[in-house]
């Protein structure tokens, strides 16, 4: 099974030195093939959100472009990792092994594919030199669908998004009420059900882009089905 | 200056360089900036390298003459000048190259790179393979994805070439956080990677509102002034202008651009008019026309007639510049066409609802039909979410009052938005007023 492991972690936290290198952590993960592809995000304030309705979710209009992240948090998500596991118990011994668990937290989403992945590629892999993004998709509370017949699933998009050459893997995740949180304080390790706050929107699905610039991303991001439900957050990645 | 390589020939003229240099920062800057940022792909040298050419036009061009191209030589100087930051930093090779194989960095091609084709009245062309650096400038300073202020501080110190001082006064903003606003819009823009060009033709439209928007925040915080002095708010209000000006000539074909100019020009020639003695702020129906300064009055007409020209449709730019046109050109507030004010108003609503405007119209129809009929259509914002606990809806409320005769209610109103008042001159303003309205009460 698929997890999207998203890493949380505050502007104030104050690592220890030896936790705030995860190559450790990276290189035994990916000898065990736990895991698969994984980014570093640009913080929350080069963040842009997308949106392709009018006033109030449902209504159609222009894709709206805003500053910032959908929603401001302290403990903002500063990166994930697509892991590949036995269990959900393996998701989260894996996550508590990382070394921000030990300041941060690691929420485990396990990812819920709408169609098989694309048999050319595989999911999450960033090409070198490429301007890549991570688009965070959201629900808004009590969104209606715009259109009685829009599904909201992304099959078109993905399809044309493949065809451009932009599409480096994605999937929608499963519900937020499922998710699992990994703590690790004082060496033990902690793990809340559900997600690491309880907030109206919350993270749907993710997908990598490879994009010329912010103006190609935003319009990608808006032609989503995700932006006429919900949100769409995108944040540059950040090379290791 | 061992920098200098150009070859742009000096005339003698030693006692017009401090003009010359006032009159370059205002017209070369931007375009100075603009080709930096292009050939470095870094805002903050770009801007430190420009203010090194003006700094060093200032000691040469008295001694040496102002050069025949002043955007040329200051264009050359600030390249030279970018070389030497970053020789000394001597980390971004990669930024080096780039300005090395420029070709544009011949000395020839200057004119070229300086803007000066736009501001020959020659139309530019947005879709041409180089279009004016500036118009790639203002549209990346005014990128949505930039917060609010942070598009408006990047466009004042970029473009106007306003010291972060300056900005931060103006604004009523610390220094450090001033400065940490604009090191977070440039990060963003590198980061992001906000692109630095000018929109797709089908975005252009969309996208100048915002730039319009922008252009339109710097004049009015100059104008309505919550705060800093009154010399930095006049600053404000004609770099305003100054960009307004550029908008039109670099997108000639937009009709809004136009009708942006045509709204700041005619605000701001009722300056001279809207400070009394001891700076007491003159409202409108009290104001001197005959000091309002015409020849602002005409250019802000001429712009109106070319954004009327172009207009297709309703556009809120256009709406709000017609209804200046209609007070500016009324030699007496009892002479104003207050019916077509109020029917403007009517359609500005349509097209860009906003609590300000609303109060507007309910003050046009305290004119038109009457302040009782004023003050009915003022009830109605009482319970607005924006105006609720303001001076300027207190302040209006008394005005309509005091014209109907309820001497002791516009006393009690006047009161009221004394307390709210956030400036000097409002709070001068609203205690004459409370003074007369006492008298007669």
């Amino acid at each position: 099974m698929r997890y999207l492991m998203l890493v949380r972690a505050s502007d104030d936290a104050h690592p220890a030195a030896e936790d705030t290198d995860p190559s450790t952590w990276f290189e035994e993960a990916v000898r065990r093939g736990q895991r698969l592809a994984g980014e570093r995000l640009r913080p929350p304030s080069d963040a842009t959100t997308v949106r392709a309705w009018d006033g109030a979710p449902g209504a159609a209009g222009p894709a709206t472009v805003v500053h910032g992240p959908f929603v401001e948090l302290a403990e903002h998500v500063g990166g994930f990792d697509l892991l590949e596991v036995s269990s959900p118990q393996e998701a989260v011994e894996v996550a508590a092994g990382h070394p921000v668990a030990r300041f941060g937290a690691l929420e485990l989403r396990e990812l819920a594919p709408h169609d098989e992945p694309d048999p050319d590629g595989v999911d999450g892999d960033l090409l070198p030199g490429d301007a890549t993004y991570v688009l965070l998709m959201a629900g808004v509370p009590d969104a209606p669908a715009p259109d009685p017949a829009d599904t909201g699933l992304p099959l078109d998009w993905v399809a044309e998004m493949r065809r451009r050459g932009l599409d480096r893997g994605g999937s929608p995740l499963a519900p937020a009420e499922e998710a699992m949180t990994v703590r690790v304080r004082d060496g033990r390790t902690t793990v809340t059900h559900g997600p690491f706050a309880e907030l109206a929107e919350q993270v749907s699905g993710y997908n990598l882009l490879a994009a010329a610039d912010l103006d190609e991303a935003i319009e990608v991001a808006g032609r989503h089905p995700a932006a006429r439900h919900g949100v769409v957050e995108i944040r540059p990645t950040w090379p290791f | 200056m061992a920098l200098l390589n150009d070859d742009a020939g000096a005339a003698p003229v030693p006692e017009g360089a401090e003009a010359a240099l006032v009159r370059a920062f205002a017209d070369e800057w931007a375009s100075v900036v603009a080709t930096l940022i292009r050939t470095t792909g870094d805002w903050a040298l770009a801007e430190d390298a420009t203010q090194d050419a003006f700094v060093a036009a200032a000691r040469r061009w008295p001694v040496d003459g102002v050069p025949s191209r002043p955007g040329a030589w200051l264009t050359t100087v600030a390249r030279n000048a970018a070389r030497d930051r970053l020789r000394r930093g001597a980390t971004e090779d990669r930024v080096l190259r780039r300005l090395a194989a420029d070709p544009t960095h011949a000395p020839a091609d200057d004119d070229a790179l300086t803007g000066d084709v736009a501001l020959t009245g020659e139309r530019p062309d947005p879709h041409a393979t180089v279009p004016d650096d500036r118009l790639r400038l203002i549209f990346t300073c005014c990128h949505p994805a930039l917060p609010p202020d942070a598009r408006v501080a990047l466009t004042l110190r970029t473009l106007c070439g306003l010291t972060v001082p300056e900005i931060a006064r103006a604004f009523g903003a610390s220094e450090p956080a001033m400065a940490k606003r604009l090191v977070r819009a440039r990060q963003k823009i590198a980061h992001a990677r906000i692109p630095y060009r000018v929109p797709a033709p089908e975005d252009v439209a969309e996208r100048l509102d915002g730039v319009l928007t922008v252009v339109y925040l710097v004049f009015t915080e100059g104008y309505a002034a919550t705060a800093g002095s009154s010399a930095l708010r006049v600053d404000l209000c004609l770099e305003a202008i100054r960009l307004a000006r550029l908008l039109t000539r670099l997108v000639p074909q937009e009709s809004e651009a136009h009708a942006l100019l045509a709204l700041v020009l005619l605000h701001d020639a009722r300056r001279p008019g809207r400070l009394g003695r001891g700076g007491v702020l003159v409202p409108l129906d009290e104001q001197d026309r005959s000091a309002w300064d015409a020849g602002t009055v005409e250019e802000g007409l001429r712009a109106l007639v070319r954004a009327q020209r172009l207009a297709v449709d309703d556009a809120p730019y256009l709406l709000q510049a017609e209804i200046a046109a209609c007070h500016s050109t009324a030699p007496t507030p009892a002479a104003t066409d207050w019916a077509t004010v109020v029917a403007l108003y009517d359609r500005l609503l349509a097209v860009a609802p906003s609590p300000h405007a609303r109060l507007a119209r309910a003050v046009a129809v305290g004119s038109a039909a009457g302040p009782a009929a004023g003050l009915t259509a003022l009830g109605a914002l009482a319970a607005d979410d924006v105006l609720r606990g303001t001076a300027v809806l207190a302040a209006t409320e008394a005005d309509l009052l005091r014209r109907a005769g309820r001497s002791a209610e516009a006393a009690a109103a006047y009161r009221t938005a004394l307390a709210l008042a956030g400036t000097d001159d409002e709070r001068a303003f609203f205690r004459r007023r409370l003074e007369e309205a006492s008298h007669t009460a």
